[in-house]
């Protein structure tokens, strides 16, 4: 493929873009991959997981599941809640604790995790 | 005394109390319990004094199962044996290792933990290992970084690390000071010939590297010679026994495993990477290299019909493994020659990829702990299987005997274990905030040709003479005594009926003392 000035220079214009929102400051000061990762293959993951559990590719009873954890049935709350507020934090943790895990691309993730990421490819 | 056969023009006839066929640490840590004692003792080496390709050369086969290394390669055979080359991790096998499982078929031993660890210090002395402690809470470790795993479903245990000790280095000179025990070096093995009755061993028959033979007699054998090799030489013993000595019910060579292994999990951590510290960067007990590993519990195992298991932690994929890392080594590359005509392909896989890129340059910088990806490496135990064994094929040696064909063979069960196993770790690292466990692809495949090409072994022989307290389902008794014969003994992890995950060499040196009280036993009573 021959590279136009254009397309170079539109290339780059997308490069600095990117690296200004990336957070690499907050990655270089040793925060946590995981939290990092996890945000930016949310909709991945949610896409996996309805694939194969089908049984929670509907935003209603989605939301009814998860309102216990987050206090809200509402997709779009669901899809931008963070996992590491407290209520979900605790759940996440408990369902560890209990076995309460699927196997997602093989991500060993708690259902709740699985279910906040369905959400979030529900409301994409 | 050390003696080469290859230049010594007269022996002489040679007779002695005991006869120890190889010497590896199974037949030098036999051996050494009877330094400065009354009984003669005459060790066999097929090899010389230091590696020689003719001898190796012995060891060459075939491998017609699962993919494994050149069998040649995978021992050595000169004074010292395989311990010339071996790593030095070290921890015995667990109590429920011995023990019979419903879901593991031929699974149990004779004899208990209990049974060779009397052996464990003794051993230690040999291996340079040091204390007999394996307790991560009771050693160096930084104890506030040890994870609280629910015991029910994992357990940290540790490795503790040989030197690693040198058999050769560190023996060969008291051997060579020694009145009562003789190292017959470059002295080959060709048979082994018994009464007229073939309940008894009475000679070896050896062979230099030319055309010099002489038997070495003796009132107790023992066969050293290796995980393989030990099988070999008794299905190739078919002067007297047509089907091989001690192979009276076609189990010589069978049930033959190894420590499946590979890396099979990426971690991604989170808040409580520390708890891997231990793991990670292990720790010294004394003089002695320590670190710590996870396996699931014996009732996560159970539970679980799956087998023992570990995994250790290593630091994961290098900093210029991400494709976001290569897209801009790329486009720096391509600038300095001025082929700019992949620049925007380039761009697009490191704007894919920008997070790895962030990593993998935060790593290489020193800005982001390596710690924050990490892999498991994962070894299993594996199923005893008839079907996974040492065979002959048609090809031979130069001393006249068929070479080694390896089938190797893994099973659903192998496989099932890695998976289970690495499910229940990734809860409890998700439980503890450590991170989040993703399993290798190739192990989700449902093939085990899949899962065979991408695993390897980590040079265990283990089985083909198994033990058993039933003639029918083992070669070797709780003594090791090859059943059906009075004075035939076997040592080496050839006789383990289950491998644990534990590396072998412990145990094989523990086993080899409790031979050689049996064998001072029954010296003693038979002169009293």
């Amino acid at each position: 493929m021959s590279l136009t000035r254009r397309h170079f220079l539109a290339s780059l214009s997308l490069l600095v873009s990117a690296l200004a929102v990336t957070p690499w400051r907050r990655a270089a000061a040793s925060g946590p991959t995981l939290h990092r990762r996890l945000r930016i293959a949310r909709r991945a993951i949610g896409r996996a997981y309805l694939a194969a559990h089908p049984e929670d590719d509907d935003a209603q009873r989605l939301g009814l599941a998860l309102a216990p954890i987050t206090g809200s049935p509402d997709l779009h709350d669901n899809a931008a809640i963070s996992f590491r507020a407290d209520p979900v934090a605790r759940a996440i943790t408990a369902d560890f604790a209990a076995g309460r895990t699927r196997r997602v691309q093989g991500w060993i993730l708690s259902l709740t995790e699985c279910r906040l990421c369905a959400a979030a490819a529900l409301a994409a | 005394m050390l003696i080469d056969f290859q230049t010594e023009a007269d022996l002489g006839p040679l007779e002695a109390d005991l006869v120890i066929v190889g010497t590896g640490p199974a037949g030098l840590s036999i051996a050494l319990q009877f330094l400065n004692t009354n009984k003669k003792v005459i060790l066999l080496e097929g090899g010389g004094l230091e590696f020689s390709d003719e001898s190796q050369a012995v060891y060459e086969g075939q491998n017609i199962g699962v993919p494994y290394f050149p069998l040649e390669l995978a021992r050595l055979r000169y004074f010292g044996g395989s311990a010339g080359h071996w790593g030095g991790w070290c921890r015995p096998l667990d109590p429920a290792d011995f023990l019979p499982k419903p879901h593991v078929p031929h699974s149990g031993w004779p004899i208990g933990y209990d049974d060779i660890s009397p052996y464990l210090e003794a051993a230690h002395d040999i291996l340079d290992l040091g204390a007999t402690n394996y307790d991560p809470a009771a050693l160096p470790f930084p104890q506030d970084l040890l994870p609280a795993l629910d015991e029910e479903k994992y357990t940290q245990h540790s490795w503790r690390y040989s030197p690693p000790t040198r058999f050769d280095e560190k023996y060969l000179e008291t051997f060579a000071q020694s009145d009562n025990a003789i190292v017959l070096y470059n002295a080959n093995a060709t048979n082994l010939t018994l009464n007229d009755d073939v309940k008894r061993a009475l000679s070896v028959e050896i062979r230099n590297y030319g055309d010099k033979r002489h038997t070495v007699s003796g009132d107790y054998f023992v066969l050293a010679m290796g995980g393989i090799e030990n099988s070999r030489f008794l299905l190739n013993c078919r002067d007297q026994i047509p089907t091989g000595i001690g192979n009276a019910h076609d189990n010589v060579g069978r049930y033959w495993m190894e420590h499946p292994q590979l890396t099979s999990a990426t971690i991604v951590t989170g808040e409580r990477r520390d708890l891997l510290i231990p793991s990670l960067d292990g720790g010294q007990d004394q003089d002695v290299e320590i670190r710590a590993g996870f396996a699931p519990a014996v009732a996560f195992r159970n539970r679980h019909e799956i087998l023992n298991h570990e995994m250790t932690i290593t630091p994961g994929a290098r900093w210029y493994a991400a494709p976001g890392v290569r897209a801009v080594l790329r486009i720096r590359r391509d600038i300095m020659l001025g082929k700019l005509s992949r620049l925007d392909d380039h761009l697009r896989l490191l704007i894919s990829d920008l997070d790895g890129a962030v990593t993998g340059f935060g790593t290489k910088l020193g800005l982001i702990s390596p710690t924050e990806n990490v892999t498991a490496y994962a070894r299993t135990e594996q199923s005893p299987n008839p079907d996974s064994r040492i065979v002959l094929y048609e090809e031979k040696d130069r001393f006249g005997h068929n070479r080694t064909a390896l089938d190797w063979q893994i099973t659903e069960l192998d496989r099932r274990t890695f998976i289970v196993a690495l499910e229940g770790l990734a809860e409890e690292l998700g439980r503890l905030g450590i991170g989040r466990l993703q399993i290798d692809e190739m192990l989700l495949d449902d093939s085990l040709e899949t899962l065979g090409a991408k695993m390897t072994g980590g040079n265990h022989h283990m089985g083909g003479t198994r033990m058993s307290d039933d003639p029918k389902t083992g070669v070797v008794d709780e003594n090791c005594r090859v059943h059906g014969l009075d004075n035939l003994y076997i040592a080496g992890s050839s006789v383990f009926p289950t491998s644990g995950y534990a590396t072998p060499t412990l145990t094989i040196v523990q086993l080899a003392l409790r031979l050689a009280d049996h064998l001072r036993s029954r010296m003693d009573h038979a002169t009293e």
